[in-house]
């Protein structure tokens, strides 16, 4: 987004910093000071949150094993999701008559709010893992499809053509051209999906409430009143929603360095 | 980070739903439909599964009692409240965070991570504080749609290009003319693409709300129909689901479009 300026008002490196800490000092004073005035006793703190993190990170027994949990199901979900929705984007970006049959589904999917059909997966697969990770597929697949749709349909025709004159197969075609082309396409679409993914688990494990994952103890620790410990279980999901959204992105610019001329 | 969320948008989404009629959309909802209708006569259990005509009788069921209309009615309530204070609050924040440096210096690196944080954690914090009622509900939809219409503003107002304000300054226009005139006309196209997202994220904090704190409305409905295994309701609850998220998505796009006709 090159259109996109600093704002008016310029601040220096130090300058930023500064602010930065200040802010930082001041809303964790005013937080600290309300909530045993305003609150309730068992909200959390920032004192109570930095006390909580070596505790939760070192000492909660449940904390890493619910986060395997939990993030094996996403990346679980993710991988069947980006096969699976690459493969019905693409198909759907190099054949139109297939796009225009397809996607009410596609979209219609999409736009579906995915906690209202986590009780028809609950109803099929039992209140389980798999039934989450049904939900995680339902929330990722469409935004993998719909990018890598729009990405197949953008593949500059000249690229196809020099190609196709060049005598490359078909297999070549997909995976030398089309692809590629479209790497930028897969990749925003990874991202969305990664969100609505990391969203879905935790969605899922709320209203399951069975397992044992990362998003169920954050339950059970908000709910015996723990909550210094329930925001950093929290702060564990954000840490990963940030690798997702950005981190990705990161590495596979540097991995593609001919990435950054597409985008 | 927080540049690039515009771009994560889907074009092809609206593309698509503005292809005219034809053919093979026909003929793939046709199939849709037949295999349905095949699947919950023939194959699937009867208990945990309704064919299409079973589930438009469901449908026209809650019709004619009344419950939709009512549950609709009751999440509507809570999606006004709840929409309207949090994109207040995300313009607010965005246009400040944007236009003032020193605070975009301080609250922006928070206000990313609280949006890659799923919303949905705010749930258990905010059932163990506040318990249950149209209040919690409406912060959980607030908090839905605050951040998607914080980010965009945000990118809106650094998006003014420096030329105009530059002109507009030297010609001596006060900080009230210049909003009027550059800031806001540069800042709506992407404020309307983040009240888009925001439409579509409320919807999904009002189903969550209502399915997760003391179930109302359409999220009622869900809940009641899975426990009683009315397959039949509860298939066409969650199609209706479908049919109003679409709806949602194309009523977004059309203001966008009547705000923002440059932005497509």
């Amino acid at each position: 987004m090159a259109a996109v300026t600093r704002p008016r008002t310029e601040l220096s490196r130090g300058g930023r910093a500064a602010s930065r800490i200040i802010t930082l000092g001041a809303i964790a004073a005013i937080w600290q000071y309300s909530v045993p005035r305003f609150g309730r006793d068992f909200m959390a703190t920032p004192f109570g949150i930095a006390r909580a993190v070596p505790e939760v990170l070192l000492q909660d027994a449940r904390v890493w094993p619910g986060a395997a949990e939990t993030f094996g199901v996403v990346a679980r979900g993710m991988g069947f999701a980006i096969v699976a929705g690459t493969l019905i984007g693409l198909a759907m970006g190099r054949m139109p008559g297939l796009a225009k049959a397809v996607a009410p589904y596609v979209n219609g999917s999409y736009a579906t709010p995915m906690i209202a059909v986590l009780p028809l997966f609950t109803l099929w697969l039992g209140f389980n893992t798999s039934a989450t990770f049904a939900l995680v597929v339902f929330a990722a697949v469409p935004p993998m499809a719909v990018s890598a749709w729009d990405g197949a349909a953008s593949v500059p025709q000249r690229y196809l053509e020099v190609a196709r004159s060049f005598g490359a197969r078909r297999r070549d075609i997909w995976f030398g051209v089309a692809i590629p082309a479209s790497l930028p396409y897969l990749l925003a679409g990874f991202r969305l999906a990664s969100g609505r993914a990391l969203s879905a688990v935790v969605i899922a494990e709320f209203l399951i409430g069975t397992g044992n994952g990362l998003g169920n103890h954050v339950m059970r620790l908000a709910q015996t009143f723990k909550h210094d410990q329930a925001v950093v279980a929290v702060l564990i999901l954000t840490a990963v929603g940030l690798f997702l959204a950005v981190g990705v992105e990161a590495i596979t610019r540097r991995v593609f360095p001919w990435f950054r001329r597409t985008t | 980070m927080s540049r690039s969320h515009t771009r994560t948008e889907n074009p092809s989404t609206a593309r698509s739903a503005r292809r005219p009629r034809n053919v093979p959309l026909l003929v793939g909802l046709t199939v849709g439909a037949v295999l349905w209708e095949v699947a919950g006569r023939f194959w699937l259990d009867p208990i945990f599964f309704a064919p299409l005509s079973r589930t438009a009788l469901g449908f026209l069921e809650m019709v004619r009692t009344g419950e939709l209309v009512e549950a609709l009615f009751e999440s509507l309530q809570l999606f006004v409240i709840g929409f309207s204070s949090g994109a207040a609050a995300g313009l607010l924040l965005g246009v400040l965070i944007g236009r003032v440096a020193a605070i975009g210096a301080a609250l922006e690196d928070y206000v990313t991570i609280l949006y890659v944080t799923p919303p949905i954690a705010l749930v258990p914090f905010i059932l163990s504080i506040l318990g249950f009622g149209v209040g919690p509900k409406s912060i959980i939809v607030a908090w839905f749609v605050f951040f998607p219409v914080c980010i965009t503003t945000i990118e809106g107002v650094r998006a003014v290009s420096p030329r105009l304000l530059e002109v507009s300054r030297s010609f001596g226009s006060g900080e009230l003319r210049t909003w009027r005139d550059v800031v806001i006309p540069s800042t709506v196209p992407y404020a309307m693409s983040g009240i888009r997202q925001g439409i579509a994220l409320g919807f999904v904090g009002v189903v969550a709300a209502e399915f997760l704190l003391d179930a109302s409305g359409i999220g009622l409905l869900l809940r009641s129909f899975s426990r009683l295994y009315r397959m039949d309701k509860l298939l066409a609850a969650v199609l209706l689901m479908t049919a109003l998220g679409l709806l949602i998505m194309a009523l977004g796009r059309l203001a966008e479009r009547r705000f923002a006709p440059w932005r497509q």
